[in-house]
């Protein structure tokens, strides 16, 4: 729990003020340090913003911290780390003679090790299992599984369904057991809107026992939590009191601790602020990811008004606290005979699981291809600073050649190298760090499709892996150059160290390097480009419906204005306001929007109106609409008639076909006039209209049908409207529409439909701008490569293309043997690359919509690019190629 | 003994700060004053380092403070300049003073 008078705009994050403290810890003043840094962050924080704070604290980490911990191993090394010291003092130096190199290695260390801490820790976030809970294995949760479904298993590749329990199944457990000091019941309930501020907001709601903060052992940091009386097994009877949320007290209330006693308007009732969660407060409910229900940003008690506490809903996620020496096995016992009067049906039975086991993920296929996207690149960074250091390697040649003259062995040398390796692998590191706090920021804004992308931030594991990355990677590719060119280290001499051209040995050992990095893009150029046409395929699909210029507002109606005849006057007015705006050309609703995320259901139908049990069944997926919804969507009517306002509450009951469903039901004949019985009553078939994609633009048609939502009303109703202009334009109007006839309701959603549409290949779009955006980055360094190494060839070959010249050579001959020489190793990596791709790509098929793995167009695509892209980067320096002055060349 | 151990420019300045300050003396309010007064930005590495090397040479002790929320519960040092370090400070002024005497006209 987080002390009091503190909170997170006060203090560094624990990162950046543990690495200090580790660094100073051998030291007398470490800790003092730290408390004068807290006293200067807060005042930072408060005058120019907690991310230049977070910043600042960072340099001092770098600035005292690392100098401590040196002067401390000083101390106690002795002599050793003097001479430590001494190389490193002097590598210092010697990278601020060559800045160019310095800049270009460290940026380009900073941008790999940024690219794979970010996706690390993204890993690390799904993958962790650390319970933020008190004795987190004590605690458990009650699930019950349906036996049908113990062979299927769920998206977390758990081998059986959980289902939620009922309200009364939790009270029993709650009243009856003894194997738990104590059980809670929460969902994630319906959003609610908050009003009073400048507009109304939707916020995400949490629905609790009073017990549940203390059984998780985590109690709000400001305030109190829920009292035994304030939640209630009736609804209407619970306290209208109110626990934030932590992030939602900072962002609404910016951290103000006089909020408790404050009252919000929520859903037009007054709540009373008790308490705030602290920040390390998460629940992870089964209702998230992928539920579209983010995190609750505030929890009120159970027993509010027309919220859950049905029998028979299967609403309530329960944990409890194992009592003192009862097992796992043992509370699951006792939870089976408690609920076996209470059971849903015959075919379920109770599981008592530990909470840790709810709340781990797998990693999932899209995070596992960004990360192996993310480690190619780094591969490509290595590879690209190896060729840098060889390239510097060379340019030092005399220095090194004085060196050894003057007695230095080969280790020394050696140990100076490495020594460079580590500081612009650390210099990398830190850039990296700061890359990657951006990076994940940056993810974090973006929200897209991960798991648990709320809680992702650079942490000490982080850390570590980006020093690790960077001090590793930089030694071994900072000492290549000994290996490559062993030769050059001992015989070198200072007369002939500056004149010898490149080795045999070395030419290929750059040849090598050039090769893999244009291997490992071309990998990365084909994913990118497999995936971006597989996207560009996916938008291009037709949905059946015109998705331009339709505004939508999603109503949240309360149970007691779901009677027909009192809805079905309440809809068509809001639709009469809707259309009285010039704007509008025409309005509807429907219970159920193509891509409205979710509320689409479907039904098993018995055609024919005869015998229930006739062995011709369908299936479909039901749409509830208000008349002229076809009309509004674009989707066309091909027989018959549409929904019209004469099919009200007391008129025979109808439907309207989709295309596909009146084909596959009725396939030599006419749909129109037929009779389906659906949930036991006969509806009429009175038009068929054309098939609409539902809810993914990848996924096939899927046969639907219409029922007026006069006739079976729905809780939640999304009123669409045509509009002569942007869409967007009228949505406040539509929202004071809804308003003008019953101000009390929430109206929860407000867009456009194409903006819906969209939203649904967000997951796709994401994957192919990451892949897309490594791609990029990797096609820049290997143009670098292919540069560096080309202009370092010209400049080491400068005597034999002076002698060509002086022989008669045609300058675009030599141009042509200085481009053929660098295209020959880069063509040689595209052809290993295209092969790898060819091998691997089949990993891509999930993820691909219209284009095969193996996408001919891609491939030679990635070639083209790849070969143009060598010439030009190899095309400056055969220009210099051509302009060596013969004498000159010869003079030496 | 510690009072003939040599003092740096750097120590001079912090040493002269922290008896200006009195009972001010703390690690932010030195570097601060010795911003204010002699316009040099000092580095905190630079400024803790030296405190722990004026302390080794004894010219410089400390006493904790209470703490303020602010600092998360860690107390604060009020830094004194103890007899010797007391010494070494007069003992380098009058070096200076001795070695720039007659120096009035190149030094204005």
């Amino acid at each position: 729990m987080e002390k009091p008078g503190t909170n997170k705009s006060d203090s560094p994050s624990s990162n950046p003020e543990g690495l200090l403290r580790l660094l100073t810890r051998n030291t007398a003043h470490g800790p003092y340090i730290l408390g004068d840094l807290r006293e200067e962050f807060r005042d930072i924080s408060d005058r120019r913003g907690r991310l230049l704070a977070v910043l600042w604290y960072w340099v001092q980490v770098l600035g005292i911290g690392i100098p401590a911990a040196v002067r401390a191993v000083v101390r106690n090394r002795g002599g050793k780390a003097e001479q430590i010291l001494q190389d490193i003092g002097f590598c210092l130096r010697t990278l601020r003679k060559r800045p160019l190199f310095t800049v270009i290695s460290v940026g380009t260390l900073g941008l790999g090790i940024g690219a794979m801490t970010t996706m690390y820790s993204v890993v690390h976030t799904i993958l962790r299992n650390d319970l933020p809970y008190r004795n987190a294995d004590r605690l458990v949760s009650i699930w019950q599984t349906s036996r049908n479904t113990e062979e299927g298993g769920d998206e977390s590749g758990n081998r059986w369904g959980r289902i939620q329990l009922t309200y009364p199944q939790f009270n029993r457990l709650s009243e009856g057991s003894r194997s738990f000091e104590n059980v809670a019941a929460f969902h994630r309930g319906p959003s609610m809107i908050l009003t009073g501020g400048d507009q109304p907001l939707r916020v995400g709601v949490g629905v609790a026992s009073a017990s549940l903060f203390s059984v998780l052992g985590l109690e709000p940091a400001v305030g109190r939590s829920f009292q035994l009386g304030e939640a209630a097994g009736t609804p209407g009877q619970a306290a209208n009191v109110a626990v934030l949320d932590h992030g939602f007290w900072m962002s609404r209330f910016g951290g103000e601790r006089d909020v408790i006693g404050k009252s919000l308007m929520l859903d037009g009732r007054t709540f009373h602020v008790v308490g705030v969660l602290g920040p390390r407060f998460r629940l992870r409910s089964r209702d998230e990811p992928g539920s579209g229900k983010g995190r609750a940003n505030l929890w009120i008690p159970i027993g509010q008004p027309g919220r859950g506490l049905n029998d028979s809903a299967l609403d309530w996620e329960v944990v409890g606290r194992l009592a003192p020496g009862v097992t796992l096995e043992e509370a699951e016992a006792e939870a089976k005979v408690l609920l076996a009067g209470v059971y849903q049906g015959s075919e379920t039975e109770i599981r008592v699981v530990p909470r840790a086991a709810d709340e781990s993920l797998t990693l999932d296929p899209r995070t596992a291809l960004m990360t192996g996207g993310a480690g190619i690149l780094l591969l490509i960074v290595f590879l690209n600073v190896a060729i840098l250091f060889l390239g510097e390697f060379h340019g030092r040649r005399q220095e090194i050649a004085t060196r050894v003259a003057l007695g230095a062995g080969r280790s020394r040398i050696f140990r100076q190298l490495m020594t460079e390796g580590a500081v612009l692998g650390l210099m990398g590191s830190g850039l990296g760090i700061l890359s990657a706090v951006a990076g994940t920021r940056a993810l974090v804004a973006l929200a897209p499709p991960i798991p648990r992308i709320d809680e992702l931030a650079v942490e000490s594991p982080a850390l570590l892996c980006a020093i690790l990355l960077g001090l590793v990677g930089a030694i071994v590719v900072g000492t290549l150059p000994v290996f490559s060119q062993s030769e050059g280290v001992r015989s070198a001499s200072i007369t002939t160290a500056a004149n010898r051209t490149t080795t045999g040995r070395s030419e290929l050992f750059q040849s090598g390097l050039v090769a893999s990095e244009m291997a490992l893009t071309v990998l990365l150029l084909v994913f990118g480009g497999l995936l971006t046409r597989s996207l560009i395929k996916l938008q291009a699909v037709d949905t059946g419906f015109r998705a331009q210029k339709v505004a939508t507002v999603r109503v949240s109606l309360p149970a007691s204005a779901q009677d027909p005849e009192e809805f079905f006057a309440f809809a068509r007015s809001v639709v009469r306001e809707m259309e009285s705006d010039p704007e509008v050309i025409r309005a509807s609703a429907a219970g159920g929007l193509p891509f409205g995320a979710g509320m689409i259901g479907g039904d098993g139908l018995t055609l024919g109106a005869g015998d229930p049990e006739s062995p011709d069944q369908a299936f479909a997926r039901r749409i509830h609409v208000l008349p002229e919804f076809h009309e509004t969507l674009g989707i066309p009517l091909l027989a018959g008639r549409g929904i019209t306002y004469s099919d009200g509450p007391e008129t025979p009951a109808v439907m309207v076909v989709s295309e596909s469903f009146a084909q596959r039901s009725w396939p030599n004949r006419s749909a129109v006039g037929e009779t389906v019985r659906h949930w036991g009553e006969p509806r009429t078939v009175v038009g068929i209209v054309g098939d609409v994609k539902l809810e993914e633009l990848g996924m096939d048609h899927e046969s639907s049908f219409y029922v007026p939502l006069a006739q079976i009303p729905r809780s939640e109703v999304d009123f669409v409207a045509q509009t002569t202009g942007d869409p967007a334009r009228v949505l406040h109007r539509m929202r004071q529409a809804v308003w003008a006839i019953r101000s009390d309701l929430p109206v929860t959603r407000t867009s456009t439909l194409a903006r819906l549409v969209a939203d649904s290949a967000a997951a796709e779009r994401f994957r192919a701008f990451f892949m897309v955006a490594f791609a990029g980055a990797a096609a820049i360094l290997a143009a670098g490569g292919v540069f560096g190494v080309t202009a370092r060839s010209v400049a080491l070959r400068r005597r034999e293309m002076g002698v060509r010249l002086a022989l008669g050579a045609q300058k675009t001959a030599v141009m042509g043997l200085v481009i053929g020489g660098s295209l020959r190793s880069a063509l040689i990596g595209t052809a290993l690359g295209l092969t790898g791709a060819l091998a691997v790509s089949q990993l891509l098929s999930g993820f691909l919509f219209g284009v095969r793995a193996w996408d001919p167009l891609t491939y030679v695509g990635v070639a083209l690019w790849v070969t143009v892209t060598c010439v030009v980067a190899s095309f400056a320096p055969a220009r210099v190629a051509t302009d060596v002055d013969p004498l000159e060349a010869l003079r030496v | 003994m510690p009072g003939s151990k040599s003092l740096g420019e750097f120590e001079h300045l912090v040493l002269l700060a922290v008896l200006q300050l009195k009972a001010d003396a703390r690690a932010i309010d030195i570097r601060a004053h010795i911003l204010e007064q002699v316009g040099r930005s000092v580095s905190r590495g630079a400024l803790y380092s030296s405190l722990e090397r004026l302390e080794k040479k004894g010219f410089l002790s400390w006493e904790v403070e209470d703490t303020t929320p602010e600092r998360g519960g860690i107390p604060r040092r009020r830094f004194f300049v103890t007899e010797p370090g007391l010494e070494a400070v007069r003992n380098s002024l009058r070096a200076i003073s001795i070695l720039s005497d007659g120096l009035g006209e190149v030094l204005g």
